[in-house]
This record gives C-alpha cells, sequence and structure tokens, in this order.
C-alpha cells in the first residue's frame, strides 16, 4: 500500500507539470467564466443558461484531460524506460498499475475541483447579494449542481478507468483516441439497443447488442437536463449510478492489472 | 559456494515482424553465479546481455528453461529488496533532483527515516553528485545519469548487484572511480553481475566471466585460466644499463628458448592519463 502512494505521488506531481493540462484548464477556467456573458442573450433565463454551458463544458473538458492523462501515462513510462527502474524495486505490478491511476485521479479531481469553484463563484454572484428568499433556491441549485458534479467525477472515473486499461496493451495515440470514442459512443449506448432491434442481419445485430452490453452506459451519469430544469435528482439515483460506475471502474482496474501484469518491458 | 544467481538453459525467442520466425535473443544459456564474486557477463552489442539482465529481474519472461536468483524465482517481488540494477540507459522522472530521485527509490525499496537520509548523503557523495544535489536532472549529462543510476541500485544496500554496462558514457576518471566503487562492495560481500562490452573493464574487475554471443554462451570460467598461455611466461626486468637487454636476449638463446616479444617497459595510456589528472587535480 506504502509503494502504491509513493507512486501516485510522484505520479501526481508529473502530471501537474503537463503543459497540456494546464492548457486545458486555462481554456476551461476561461470558458465557465465566460458563460457568463451568453445570458445576455436571454437575460431571464441566466442560471439555466451557466449550469448548462457550465456543466457541458465541464463535462467535455473533464472528459479531454482525463483520457490525456489515463491514455498516456503508461506508453510514456515504458518508452522514457521509467517503468523498469520502477518494477526493479520490490513494487508489485498492481501497485505501480494502480498507482498511476491514483496519481492520475488526484489530479483530475484537482482539476475539477478547479472548474467546479468557478462554476459556484458564478452561482454566488448571481445570488450572493439577494434576500432569503431567495438563498433557499440557490441552495437547491448548490446542491442540485454538487450532485451533477459528482456524476459528472464518477463519469470521468470510468472512462479514465479504460483509458489506462487500453493503454497497458496499446500507444498512447490509440488509448487516447479510444478513450474519447467511448466517450461519444458510450454517451449513445442506449440508442444501440434500438438499432440492433431494428437490424436484419444476424452477425450485425449480434455485434450491435455486443457493443451495447460491453460499452458503459454514460448517459447513466447524465443529469445535466434534470437539473437545469430544476428538478430533483433523487439520492437513490445517483447511489445506484455510482455503483455501477465503481463496478465497471473496479472490472477495469482487473483487467488493466492482469494486462499490466503480464506486460515485457 | 552459495548460488546467488542459477539458470539453466535458459531462452528467449521473440518472433519478427511477420510473425514466422523467431529471433533468439538468448539461446539455451546456463549460468551460476557464487557469493561475493564480481561476475562478467561479456559481449558484443546485440548479443543478449540486457536481454539475460532483464529476465533476472523477471522484466521480461523465458521462452524455456529456469532460473532463480538470491534462491527464489525472479518475479518473487520481495526478493527485488536484496537486488540492485542500473540499466544501460538509466532514465528518471525529469522533474525531481538526484536527492528526490534517491528518497524516491529507497522509500520503494522500503528504506526510511535517518536510515535513508543517511544513504543518500553518503551516495551523493561517493558518487560525484554533491554539486547537483538539489538540481532537476533535465539536463544532465549522460556520465551524470549513470552516477545517478549507480546511487539508485545501492540505495537498498542490495545483495546482488546487476549491472548493465555500468561504465558507459564515463570518462576515464569516473570509470575508474566506479571500478574501485566495485571492487569496494565486493570486498563488502555483495555480489556482482556485471554485462559489459568492454574487454579491459572485465579484465579490471571480474574474476570469472562468461562470454555470449549471438545469444549463445560459447565460454565461460575463470578469467585466469582462460587468458592463461601455459607454454609462456613473461618477465619484467628493472636493467642497469640499456645494453643489458641485448645479454640477456643472447643467454636466454643460449638456454634453447624462443625468445617471443622484447619490449621497453611503457605505462598504459589509462595510467599515464590517470597519473596527469591527479598532478592537475593537486
Amino acid at each position: 500500500m506504502k509503494n502504491l502512494i509513493y507512486i501516485a505521488g510522484i505520479t501526481f506531481k508529473e502530471i501537474m507539470r503537463n503543459r497540456l493540462l494546464n492548457v486545458l484548464l486555462l481554456f476551461a477556467i476561461i470558458s465557465i467564466a465566460s458563460t457568463r456573458f451568453f445570458t445576455i442573450f436571454a437575460p431571464s433565463e441566466e442560471m439555466k443558461i451557466i449550469q448548462d454551458t457550465a456543466l457541458g463544458m465541464i463535462r467535455f473538458i473533464g472528459m479531454l484531460i482525463t483520457v490525456f492523462i489515463c491514455g498516456s501515462l503508461l506508453p510514456r513510462e515504458a518508452e522514457r524506460r521509467t517503468t523498469v527502474t520502477v518494477l526493479s524495486k520490490p513494487v508489485r505490478r498492481t501497485q505501480f498499475f494502480l498507482g498511476k491511476f491514483a496519481g492520475s485521479l488526484y489530479a483530475i479531481f484537482l482539476s475539477l475541483g478547479l472548474m467546479a469553484l468557478i462554476l459556484y463563484i458564478l452561482v454566488f454572484f448571481k445570488y450572493g447579494h439577494l434576500d432569503t428568499a431567495d438563498s433557499a433556491e440557490a441552495f437547491f441549485i448548490a446542491a442540485n449542481l454538487a450532485k451533477a458534479l459528482f456524476m459528472i467525477v464518477m463519469e470521468l472515473v470510468v472512462i479514465g478507468s479504460i483509458a489506462i486499461a487500453v493503454s497497458t496493451f496499446t500507444s498512447e495515440i490509440f488509448s487516447v483516441t479510444f478513450g474519447i470514442l467511448v466517450f461519444i459512443i458510450g454517451h449513445l449506448a442506449n440508442y444501440l439497443q434500438h438499432i440492433s432491434d431494428r437490424m436484419e442481419l444476424l452477425p450485425l445485430k449480434v455485434v450491435t447488442l455486443l457493443v451495447y452490453y460491453i460499452l458503459p452506459h454514460l448517459e447513466n451519469f447524465n443529469v445535466q437536463n434534470a437539473i437545469v430544469l430544476g428538478q430533483e435528482v433523487s439520492l437513490f439515483y445517483i447511489f445506484k449510478a455510482a455503483s455501477y460506475g465503481l463496478l465497471y471502474t473496479a472490472v477495469m482496474l482487473i483487467l488493466g492489472s492482469l494486462l499490466f501484469s503480464e506486460k515485457e518491458f | 559456494m552459495e548460488k546467488v544467481v542459477e539458470t539453466k538453459e535458459l531462452c528467449k525467442f521473440y518472433r519478427n515482424a511477420s510473425g514466422n520466425r523467431y529471433l533468439k535473443a538468448v539461446d539455451e544459456v546456463s549460468l551460476e553465479i557464487e557469493k561475493g564474486e564480481i561476475f562478467g557477463l561479456l559481449g558484443p552489442n546485440g548479443s543478449g546481455k540486457t536481454t539475460i539482465i532483464k529476465l533476472l529481474l523477471g522484466l521480461i519472461h523465458p521462452t524455456a528453461g529456469t532460473m532463480t536468483v538470491l534462491g527464489r524465482d525472479p518475479r518473487h517481488v520481495p526478493s527485488k529488496k536484496r537486488i540492485g540494477y542500473l540499466p544501460e540507459h538509466p532514465y528518471f522522472y525529469e522533474f525531481l533532483t538526484p536527492e528526490e530521485i534517491l528518497r524516491f527509490y529507497g522509500s520503494l525499496s522500503d528504506v526510511s527515516g535517518t536510515l535513508l537520509d543517511r544513504r543518500i548523503r553518503s551516495l551523493i557523495d561517493r558518487l560525484g553528485l554533491e554539486r547537483f544535489r538539489k538540481t532537476r536532472i533535465r539536463n544532465f549529462s549522460k556520465g551524470m545519469l549513470q552516477r545517478l543510476g549507480l546511487a539508485v541500485s545501492l540505495i537498498n544496500d542490495p545483495e546482488l548487484l546487476l549491472l548493465d554496462e555500468p561504465t558507459l558514457g564515463l570518462d576515464p576518471i569516473g570509470t575508474s572511480e566506479v571500478q574501485d566503487l566495485l571492487r569496494e562492495l565486493n570486498e563488502q560481500g555483495k555480489t556482482v553481475f556485471l554485462s559489459s562490452h568492454l574487454l579491459s573493464q572485465v579484465e579490471d574487475c571480474c574474476k570469472r566471466v562468461a562470454i555470449i554471443y549471438r545469444g549463445r554462451l560459447i565460454k565461460s570460467g575463470n578469467l585466469e585460466n582462460l587468458l592463461e598461455r601455459k607454454d609462456e611466461m613473461k618477465f619484467t626486468v628493472k636493467l642497469n644499463d640499456p645494453r643489458q637487454a641485448e645479454d640477456l636476449g643472447r643467454r636466454v638463446q643460449e638456454l634453447g628458448l624462443e625468445l617471443s616479444e622484447v619490449s621497453a617497459g611503457r605505462d598504459s595510456l589509462k595510467d599515464f592519463f590517470m597519473a596527469l589528472i591527479k598532478g592537475e587535480k593537486r
């Protein structure tokens, strides 16, 4: 366990020096902060626009940060041959693999935290100066936003686990591209069942159904519409979605860890 | 004698790009390394030396054959606390300083607290890294990285050292310092497995060697026995007068012996260079 923490720590330090991450973060902060300007098109819908645009931005840039980090760490380490020196010490390969993932998550959480902070500042500026009647509404919005952000975190954990598992046996470019594709198709996964129902060719039907069952159903983590419309998202739903996400992540990490254990350096 | 490393008919084959032919990187290599010796694995580039070391570290899996390192399977992780490894091209996290790197690798090897502090200090001093202890290694030269790599391999005070071309990129002074360090470690009872293509280095340090070529072990044994010429003897004679050399040669021939070589005494370039540098340093 100690070694896992050391590796996670060094991974986090390494990621925080990554220029791409810093550029993406800067872009995210500017984009989220500028959502306020979009409200001039519909002043009465100000809060909805801020929430919708900012949450969408956090999800998309969070996904980019996640796939770039999780998909590139292991191939880069193997290329620079730092893996060899670490694995020559009493470090289990599972510790190394999970340590890398834990360090990545730490950096991803920190990035999301920063983006979320900007969003909350925007909400605060909208409600901060109003009377107590509005503060109840502000509290409701803040709590709902926390739920939406938690679901985004769960979604990114799932995508990150897929990207790092794939990166154990492929190149950096492939695992990053694969991660982005999983994000796109994963949000369309629910349609795959309908598509397979309409297919007449059996092999195609089987393949589509297989993809439907294997791919993560990322729409499970999307509560953005409900929140923007001011609907309550039940804690039970969040618990169910989080359990699904954690289970999916565990399977991916076990698979990734097994593949990494057999890898030759 | 206790065997620290033992391989029996060890093989490692790789498929080529088309997948229909095998490249025999290591082909039926049997080695035995005894506790407390400096063993040299000698061979030209691409002969399979690095592959053997990676097999001994469990970084790659053998195609056939068996091996034990410190009495265990190379993939036995806790045994690695007793092993130090220097790769041919040591690479470390570039954003760290030598001190941070040693701390990281020491922590991974379960060395901590004041013991780790002491070891870091002593290795940094011993390997001439004191001026750069707080400098990020991004711009380190090959030689500096090699010194750091050696320090990392020693941070857990290992019983067995697996060194892959330990003097690669070092200047003659660095090479000499590393050779002295290896002898010193050997005197402390450590076993050193040294892989090199530098013949003089192996000759200077090792008592037993194995010569590998195209993955196959072609010769192994005690260096003295391998190099000895039983029908020849070499004398070094101090002359009072240069003309005595002629007399000496004549007398040898009178004894019915063939004089195969006569040459004036001279230093090796290495000795000459080291003496000059030491003089300048003073």
